[in-house]
């Protein structure tokens, strides 16, 4: 408790890891400025040791309520509306969500299969390119190094989806196609579910949709024939993960829509 | 009598903290530790800000547009140039206003009785 202020600020910044990361990046040099003033006005063991106690339940409470309450502002109803660029992103990423999810609800006509899939790359772009506006003030680095391969891969399986119209269907087919339309979904899911990581971590748009989206496509990601999983001895777990994975990713990119497309989130500076 | 500017038709009632850190910045442009120090004086030393609390709230404040950061950086002979000074803006001073006369009029309200 009595160790200089040098030290003590150190740790101080270490334990403003508690805090989200788009609040440490705005104030943490300030709040550690601030609490080292606070220690080198607090003379003396005692006074010391009160500076610390008193901070580190300030820290416990207000890092737990930027978690809960970050993206509230004091009136909310100060926020500025999303513009209409958003708002278009955010519903062109629920209607891509919507017909990924709607597979599980209605019959989807296999003519219609291409369309469907489709609307959803074109939605997973959307909101890709929707939330890399909003990342790239809180973190530009890794706003590019998840935005680009979610955007390039959803583009690649969008390609090959086109592509594949009109030639015949698995099993049957041509195997290097059939391989490379393999790979184009790999990437797809894999860059899905990084890109959902950097929402995470940035909370650029609603963190647990991050999540999902990042849980619900290494999920998806196992149901590749390829892979040889959901046919398998474990195919009793694999095959339903799978699916669910395929919904989770879906109600993900119709959650991150809504919130591109009504959110009334202000404007962050960097 | 001072003329008061009217008030705009959003005047949220801000939180305690908040409206505290309002009136610690009041005209002048203050850094966080020159509001936390004026916090404790004007409240005669019943609250103490701590960093979080106060960050928190002016986080809130910016994105609410009811304080701004000030571009003007201190003579480094005379202060950290790192600190970031913050102050008021139009409609910071508007809610600020509408609340002091909220809670005039609670104080004028009980005075016969509770005070």
């Amino acid at each position: 408790m009595a160790a200089p202020a040098g030290v003590s600020e150190r740790i101080y910044r270490a334990l403003l890891g508690l805090y989200p990361p788009a609040f440490r990046a705005r104030f943490a040099d300030e709040m550690v400025q601030l609490f080292g003033d606070q220690l080198r006005e607090a003379h003396g063991a005692k006074r010391r040791s009160i500076t610390w106690l008193r901070t580190l339940g300030d820290l416990v409470v207000t890092a737990a309520s930027e978690h809960m309450t970050k993206d509230e502002t004091v009136a909310h109803s100060l926020g500025p509306p999303p513009s209409p660029r958003s708002r278009a992103l955010g519903l062109i990423g629920v209607l891509g969500g919507v017909v990924l999810v709607a597979v599980f609800v209605v019959d989807v006509a296999p003519g219609l299969n291409v369309a469907r899939i489709i609307l959803y790359n074109l939605g997973a772009i959307a909101i890709v390119v929707a939330i890399y506006g909003r990342m790239r003030t809180l973190s530009p680095r890794r706003a590019l190094a998840a935005a680009s391969p979610a955007i390039l891969a959803n583009a690649w399986f969008l390609a090959m989806e086109v592509l594949s119209v009109g030639r015949p269907q698995f099993p049957e087919g041509d195997p290097e196609f059939r391989l490379i339309a393999d790979y184009a979904g790999a990437a797809m899911w894999l860059s899905d579910a990084a890109f959902g990581l950097a929402i995470w971590r940035t909370a650029a748009t609603i963190r647990w949709a991050g999540l999902a989206l990042t849980v619900g496509s290494l999920f998806a990601l196992s149901g590749m024939s390829r892979l040889e999983l959901v046919s398998g001895d474990y195919a009793w777990f694999f095959v339903p993960a799978a699916l669910a994975g395929i919904g989770v990713n879906g109600l993900s990119w119709i959650l991150m829509g809504i919130d591109i497309a009504t959110s009334r989130r202000a404007v962050r500076s960097a | 009598m001072e003329t008061t500017q009217p008030a705009p038709p959003v005047t949220p009632s801000v939180s305690r903290t908040a409206m505290h850190i309002l009136l610690a910045i009041g005209p002048e442009e203050r850094h966080g530790y020159a509001i936390i120090g004026e916090v404790a004086r004007i409240t005669g030393g019943a609250v103490h800000l701590g960093p979080g609390a106060i960050y928190s709230t002016i986080r809130r404040l910016l994105d609410d547009g009811l304080i701004e950061e000030s571009d003007e950086r201190p003579d480094p002979e005379l202060d950290d140039q790192r600190r970031r000074y913050y102050r008021l803006t139009a409609l910071g001073r508007a809610v600020a206003r509408a609340e002091f006369r909220r809670l005039d009029s609670l104080v004028r309200a009980s005075r016969p009785w509770a005070l």
